[in-house]
Parts: structure tokens; sequence; C-alpha cells
């Protein structure tokens, strides 16, 4: 009886203090059973950031923007914030490919965005999200390399994508992915002739066109928690919390371009496949959305 | 050239050169000495300045000055390893995004950041209050999307990085402004110009970057280059100081509107 005294006390001293003290509580809370508190949430039907359990983030996206590039783009995904910008430059094809110019996608997680990275080369999620990406967009052919080519042999275009984050909330691979696609319907290249006798590429200033792009995909990401709750888009708080991880991509014909699971799938009562068809369905529904915001930003 | 595998990014060709452009297209311009037009010799381009942005970070600004568009965002007061200080220390880090300038900035090769960084924590220093932070760091990230002159970036830079120190209730003894003027050789006479753009700097007799306090009516930095006469830099450095002003007026509204978008503001201060 003594025990459960004295935490009473405090309450009726005055309402205010009272209020204060128990949202201490609650983030005292949040950072030391950071598993409990997202557990408790979920019973009730809800994330931690206040969205239903099945609810993606908001999406923004914003094009061209920056004028030092051929091509690019911001990502809004809740808080998480990806710039993509594209720049062009000339190369010499390998001798093996005469016909394959150069795309360099490559993803940075500054120490600008997180506290939990430090500055300098980039860490080991920067690097992993970089060859998913690579992976992804040339697996679906998303720029056909042919279509970079100046002269065969001599010279073609080299696409540099860089996504760099600016605030990071978790979900960086689908945020990467939608801002790269954003940024490379946004580049517009210059008309090259390639001068065979001065050995060089002369571009125009005034003639620009579009790249000529195939499958387009656009990714989701989920995550499963305590082998129940199939959750989509995860933040950072909740990243940690999920042993296992799926991510979907589709093209525009929904026909998939990825799908990986790392971690033990399906949860309590349901097969592995059972919550990929769940998680399928939802990113049908999501990519066809997402398109949706992605012509409308391009206007 | 690439002598060094660099394993950690996606592998790009050995050697690639920035578009040529075909220069016969060009419409001829009036020579290097083109006047102003848009605006007055003493009248700086709009400054977009919003604070908090950064949700991660425990104080952020993002920046649009000009040619120039920066994040910035402040890590800290956090704990430092030892050895024991006294005082606070900054550290100060500025990134270039690859996409940021023109020609492209390949990572590795770029080495101006550096002696941007060793500036702008020069300047900035004098600013904070770091004797009441004994043991802790600051970190400053500033991330820089695009950009016209280095000259531009750091009074930019500046003006963002105390803004976002602020943000993060780090104590200041009062807020830091950049501000550039370049001197032109106009037709007939020089003219001293305020926010000189990429091609009027390039152009110019010399140019000055100030980093001041105007809170204070103190000067943390001075950069002269290029070769003036001392009137001519005492013109120049006075035109740079009343131009300050104006950032900080930009600059303690967008910190107010910052405070306010939390909830804090309209307290008695």
């Amino acid at each position: 009886m003594a025990a459960t005294l004295p935490p009473q006390q405090p309450q009726s001293e005055s309402s205010t203090s009272a209020g204060t003290s128990s949202a201490a509580s609650a983030e005292v809370f949040k950072r030391l059973h950071p598993a409990q508190y997202l557990s408790r949430f979920l019973a009730k039907g809800y994330r931690s950031d206040g969205r239903k359990i099945r609810d993606w983030r908001d999406v923004l996206i914003n094009v061209g923007s920056i004028s030092t590039s051929n091509g690019s783009s911001l990502v809004r995904m809740g808080d998480t914030t990806m710039v993509c910008g594209i720049k062009a430059e000339i190369a010499e094809p390998a001798a093996q490919s005469p016909n394959e110019g150069y795309v360099v996608p490559n993803v940075d997680l500054p120490a600008l965005c997180s506290p939990n990275f430090k500055p300098g080369p980039p860490g080991d999620e920067a690097q992993t999200i970089s060859n998913w990406l690579n992976d992804l967009m040339v697996s679906s052919n998303t720029i056909p390399t042919s279509s970079l080519v100046v002269s065969p042999g001599k010279a073609v275009w080299a696409l540099y994508i860089d996504v760099v984050c600016i605030n990071y909330d978790g979900n960086a691979f689908d945020a990467a992915v939608l801002a790269v696609m954003a940024a490379l319907r946004n580049v517009k290249l210059p008309k090259a002739r390639y001068n065979e006798e001065k050995n060089q590429t002369i571009c125009s200033r005034t003639e620009k066109y579009p790249l000529h792009l195939g499958r387009i995909p656009l990714s989701c990401s989920f995550g499963i928690f305590d082998s129940t709750y199939l959750l989509p888009d995860p933040t950072s708080y909740e990243t940690p919390l999920l042993p296992t991880t799926l991510t979907i991509a589709l093209d525009e014909h929904n026909q998939a371009c990825l799908i990986r699971q790392e971690g033990l799938g399906g949860t309590k009562g349901k097969s592995g496949e059972r919550v990929l068809g769940e998680g399928w369905s939802m990113t049908e529904e999501r990519v066809r959305l997402l398109r949706g915001i992605l012509e409308v930003s391009s206007i | 050239m690439a002598t060094a595998f660099d394993r950690r990014r996606i592998p790009a060709p050995e050697v690639s050169i920035p578009p040529v452009y075909d220069d016969a297209e060009l419409e001829p311009e009036a020579g290097p000495s083109t006047k102003r037009v848009d605006r007055a010799n003493d009248e700086a381009r709009p400054i977009f300045l919003k604070t908090g942005l950064i949700s991660q970070a425990n104080g952020s600004g993002y920046i649009e000055s000009g040619g120039v568009k920066i994040a910035c965002s402040v890590y800290g007061p956090r704990p430092k390893a030892p050895p024991y200080t006294p005082q606070g220390t900054l550290n100060l880090e500025v990134k270039f995004a690859p996409f940021a300038s023109d020609p492209r900035r390949a990572p590795l090769r770029d080495t101006e950041p550096v002696s941007l960084s060793q500036l702008l924590t020069q300047s900035l220093t004098p600013t904070i209050q770091l004797h009441l932070l004994p043991k802790s760091s600051i970190d400053v990230c500033l991330l820089v999307l695009e950009s016209d002159t280095p000259t531009n970036v750091l009074s930019a830079g500046l003006t963002v990085a105390s803004a976002a120190i602020a943000d993060a209730g780090i104590a200041m003894y009062a807020l830091g402004t950049g501000s550039v003027v370049a001197l032109a050789q106009s037709t007939d006479k020089q003219e001293v110009l305020l926010d000189p753009e990429q091609s009027e700097e390039g152009g110019a007799e010399g140019k000055v970057l100030l980093g001041s306090m105007p809170a204070l009516g103190k000067i943390t930095n001075i950069l002269l280059e290029g070769s003036v006469d001392v009137e001519q830099a005492v013109e120049m450095i006075e035109r740079a100081i009343s131009a300050s002003r104006d950032t900080h007026t930009v600059l303690a509204q967008s910190l107010i509107e910052g405070a306010q978008e939390r909830g804090i503001g309209g307290e008695a201060e």
C-alpha cells in the first residue's frame, strides 16, 4: 500500500504539472521500450506517428527546381525527404560495348539527414540502397543504354543520377526510387553531334529532347512487426523493430520488377504466400496513387 | 586518372567531360562590362529562409539566395569523446551534392569543401557561446544543393548556419550573417555591386565577403580578393555592413515564424 501512495501525490498537486510529467514519461517510455510503445499503438489500430496501421504516408513531388542539373526532383514521403539531381556528361563507350551509354545511380545518406550517420564516404546503408537501385534500374531496363549513344564507339552520354537524403525518417529506398523516376521524366538532354575531325562532341544550346524511358518501376516497402502486423512505409523509429522487411516494385502494367523479402515471412496464422499477396495488392493500389502524383508533378 | 577504384559507389566511366556547347548559336552579348538592369546596384536578390524543416535534427534551416540553395542541420550539443575540453567544440562540414554546380562535382575529387568548411567555422565560432558547453560538441552539416560561386555559398552558408544553430536553441552572442559586395568596372567608372551574380563576380576587380553580427555591430570575418584601393575597400565594407542588417531582419523574422509554427512563439521574450 505504501508503495503505491507516492506516485499519486504529485497528481493531486496541480493538473498542469501532471500533464507535463505524463507527456515526459511517455517520451521516456518511447525511448526505453520502443517495442512495447509501438505494440500498444498497434493494438488500438494506429501507428506511433498517428496514421492507421495500413496507411501510407503522404507524398509530395516537386520537379525541376535545381537549375545546375539536367533534371531534378524533390520527394517528400512523410518526413523523409530526398533530392535527386541528374547530370549528363559525354564519355567514350567501353570497347566491348560501343552501343551502350552509362547510367550511374548513387544514393547518399549524409550526416545532415540523421543523427545516426557519420560524415565521410557512403556508409553501409547508402551503399546497399545504391546497389538495389542500380539492380532495379538495370533489370527493368528503365533507361535503355542504347538510347544514350551519340556516335557508336566514339561518344555516349553518361547519366549521373545522384540522390541525396535531406531528412531521414525511414523507407529511404521507396523515396529514392520515386525521386529517381520523377527526375528522369524531368531530364532534357541537349541534341549532340559528334565531330569526326575534331574528335569532339558538340551540343546544341537550343534543341533539347527528353529521355527515352523503358519500364518505370515504383517500389513499396513493408515491415513485419512481432510476426503479427504487416506495416507499410515504416518510419525510422519503427525500422529497427521490424525483423522482416518486404519490398515490392511494380511497373506500369503491374508486373513485378523486384520482390525482396528479408527475414522470416508470414504472420501468425497466415502463410508467407498470403502475406506476400496482401502486400502485392496494397502495392498495386499505392503504385497507382504514386503514378497519379508523378503525372501531375511533371505538368 | 582514376587510379583508386571506389568500391563504395556505383562505378562511373573513367573519364567523362561536361557537354561542350555550340557557341555559334549564342546571341552576341555586350562584352564583359554588362550593366545591371534588373535591379539597383545596392539591391540584393530576395532571400528565402526557413527553419525547422529537418525533423531528425535538433535545429535546421534552408536558404535560397540568388543562385544558391543550402540545407543545414545542427546536431547537438551532444557529449564529446574524451579528452576533456572546457569549451564546446564546433564541428562544421560543408558538402556539395554532385549535381550542385556546373560542371559536376565528382565525389573524392572535390577538394573545395574543405577550405569552405574551414572559413565558415572561423566566421561562425565567435557567434556561439561555446564556454557554456564544456565536454560537448555541436555538429553543423551544410549540404549545398545548388551553387553559383564559392563566395555566395559562404555568405548564404553563414546565414543559414546561424539560423539552424539558433533553431537548435544553442546560446549565441548574436546571429551571424554573410554578405557579398563586388567592385565592377563599368564602361566609364567603377561601381560597387551588392550581392553579385556569377557573371558579375567573374568580371569584378575585387570582391568582399563579410561575416558580421549586425545586432552587436561586430564583424567576424572579412575576406577581400582582387585589387582595390583603400577608399574603395572601405566603401565596399560599409556597403556590406548595411546589407547585413537587411539580411539580419530576414533571419530574425524566419526564426520567429519557425518558433511560432512549433507553438512556442507569442510568449514574452
